[in-house]
């Protein structure tokens, strides 16, 4: 066998196996697709089951993971609200994380990616793709629960009003938020480091906040913050999380 | 006792009693399909007269058809919807498959996503044809034998592919005609098109102020010695009958008047290329003066 002369892949989760390989760790998830590979991963068999690797570069939930990070990982049997999924590349791992008794809620706006998504969430038993912008959450509050856990990666200024309009609609009181922050998208006044605290600053009464997590060398500039909900969430009137935006600007004569 | 609330669910309004969480299958207390009537709503309301509305959306709903009630704290929002989240994942999955499905569809068939498609293929194409005219370029072969059958055969390749071609810019034009009149009139049909595939959509392309607009598509970033002048404005009308060093100052102007009438395109659609158009007209035979 060629497996035996590598690296082990130990259970470190229900849904997730680890193996450590000289000095970095990779992440493997149980596949629940069939075919098993959703966008050219890497896939392996302990026995039964059908691994795919999770690429830190390409996922900052999987970066994390390899940075050390020991938080709320999506665990089997619960229902998570995923923003921002894109293409579906993280929130396939994530559906398998939390197997096929739980569910994920994938929530994307731009029609190009959904259509891929949707066509991925065809073939995974506990996907649901909404074709909406997370900053409505009103828009599709009919369709999706309560739930367990929210994911947010949406690349906006306004990502912790965006994740805290949707905590206090969808999550549960014993839930989890996850935010992938990226502080490049954010503006070009202030480096990473004023970002981060800014955005910390803004969920940091609503949410008990975890240490953030660096995701570099994976992502530059991107941090991982892991928050759980206290009374201040549910406190706070519950309005739709649209900050205000420029408007265009009136062209003024000659 | 806690009030019963009126919650969206789905594409159906139910009432929802937090004190007695339904059992087994998922039927609603009393439900509704689609947008309620305000006379449905009505009904809805009459059955449960302690009911409270479960987000500003059917707030607005109820105020609207003359039923105002107070909004749900967050409490009795989030025990009624916890005794309601009783549809099995499959349930979700099918209605959530059917919602994306069908969303996804109007979406695509909107005229905004039809120029972006078309434009984002006519790219593509003429990228191919480019490609494919360079290789020729760069092509030698013997008068006859299997290489010279192989030349007849790409030659009518690259026939049907002009042919194809041709087509494609003939629809995405016409689509962008239709889409973004002013915008079309004042850069180009096929050059608005792209405009707005570009910039996503004809909001954001109107959002933007026109020094932006003015180096959409370009390859180059603007540094802090000579920058790009222009990018997709480049193949704008008007451009090529300027000399090079007056280009950069009609690009400008050009894109001060694109912004306006996408913004135009984008809001009230009143005809501003009549206005637009000839302090375009001016300002080329101003800069064809000057250059001269």
């Amino acid at each position: 066998m060629r497996l035996a002369d590598r690296p082990k892949l130990i259970a470190s989760g229900e849904n997730l196996y680890r193996r450590v390989e000289r000095d970095a760790a990779s992440h493997w998830t149980v596949a629940l697709s069939d075919p098993a590979a959703v966008y050219g991963e890497r896939i392996t068999s302990v026995g039964e089951v059908v691994l795919r690797r999770w690429d830190p570069s390409r996922s900052k939930l999987a970066a994390a993971l390899s940075n050390g990070w020991d938080g709320p990982v999506p665990n089997a049997g619960q229902t998570w609200l995923y923003l921002g999924a894109a293409t579906g590349t993280t929130a396939s791992h994530v559906a398998d994380l939390v197997g096929r008794d739980g569910f994920v809620f994938a929530v994307e706006k731009s029609v190009r990616p959904f259509a891929r998504l949707l066509a991925l969430a065809e073939r995974y038993p506990n996907l649901g793709p909404v074709l909406a912008d997370a900053r409505e959450p009103l828009r599709y509050l009919p369709l999706v629960p309560p739930v367990d856990g929210i994911y947010l990666d949406v690349a906006q200024p306004d990502q912790a009003e965006i994740a805290l309009a949707n905590a206090r609609w969808f999550l549960r009181p014993a839930g989890a938020v996850l935010v992938a922050l990226k502080t490049s998208s954010m503006g070009r006044g202030r480096n990473a480091r004023e970002h981060l605290a800014d955005a910390v600053g803004r969920l940091e009464p609503a949410l008990e906040l975890d240490t953030p997590v660096p995701l570099e060398p994976f992502h530059r500039r991107h941090f991982l913050l892991a928050g759980r909900p206290t009374r201040a969430l549910y406190g706070t009137p519950v309005t739709p999380g649209r900050t205000s935006k420029p408007g265009p600007r009136v062209a003024r004569r000659r | 006792m806690a009030p019963s609330v009126l919650l969206r669910e789905g594409r159906r309004w139910v009432v929802v009693d937090p004190e007695r969480p339904v059992e087994g299958p998922s039927e609603p207390v009393r439900a509704v399909v689609g947008v309620p009537e305000p006379s449905a709503l009505r009904r809805l309301v009459q059955s449960a007269p302690d009911a409270v509305a479960g987000d500003p959306v059917v707030a607005r709903a109820l105020t609207g058809a003359g039923l105002a009630r107070p909004m749900a704290s967050s409490t009795e929002f989030t025990r009624a919807r916890l005794a309601r989240a009783r549809r099995t994942r499959g349930e979700w999955r099918e209605s959530l498959l059917a919602e994306a499905r069908s969303a996804l569809e109007r979406t695509l068939a909107s005229p905004e996503e039809t120029v972006i498609a078309l434009a984002r293929e006519e790219e593509r194409v003429e990228r191919a044809r480019t490609r494919d005219d360079g290789a020729l370029a760069s092509w030698v072969g013997p008068a006859d034998g299997p290489l010279a059958d192989h030349r007849v055969a790409w030659n009518e390749y690259r026939v049907g592919l002009e042919r194809h071609h041709a087509e494609l810019v003939r629809r995405l034009e016409g689509a962008t005609r239709a889409f973004a009149p002013n915008l079309a009139r004042v850069v180009g049909a096929r050059v608005a098109g792209r405009l707005v595939a570009a910039a996503g959509g004809l909001a954001p392309l109107g959002r933007m102020p026109s020094s932006r607009l003015q180096l959409l598509g370009s390859r180059r970033r603007p540094s802090g010695g000579r920058g790009p002048r222009f990018g997709l404005l480049y193949r704008a009308e008007g451009l090529d009958r300027l000399a090079p060093d007056r280009q950069g100052a009609y690009a400008r102007s050009l894109a001060a008047l694109a912004v306006i009438a996408a913004r135009a395109d984008g809001t009230s659609r009143a005809d501003v290329a009549a206005v637009l158009v000839p302090r375009r007209e001016r300002r080329l035979a101003q800069l064809e003066r000057r250059g001269a």
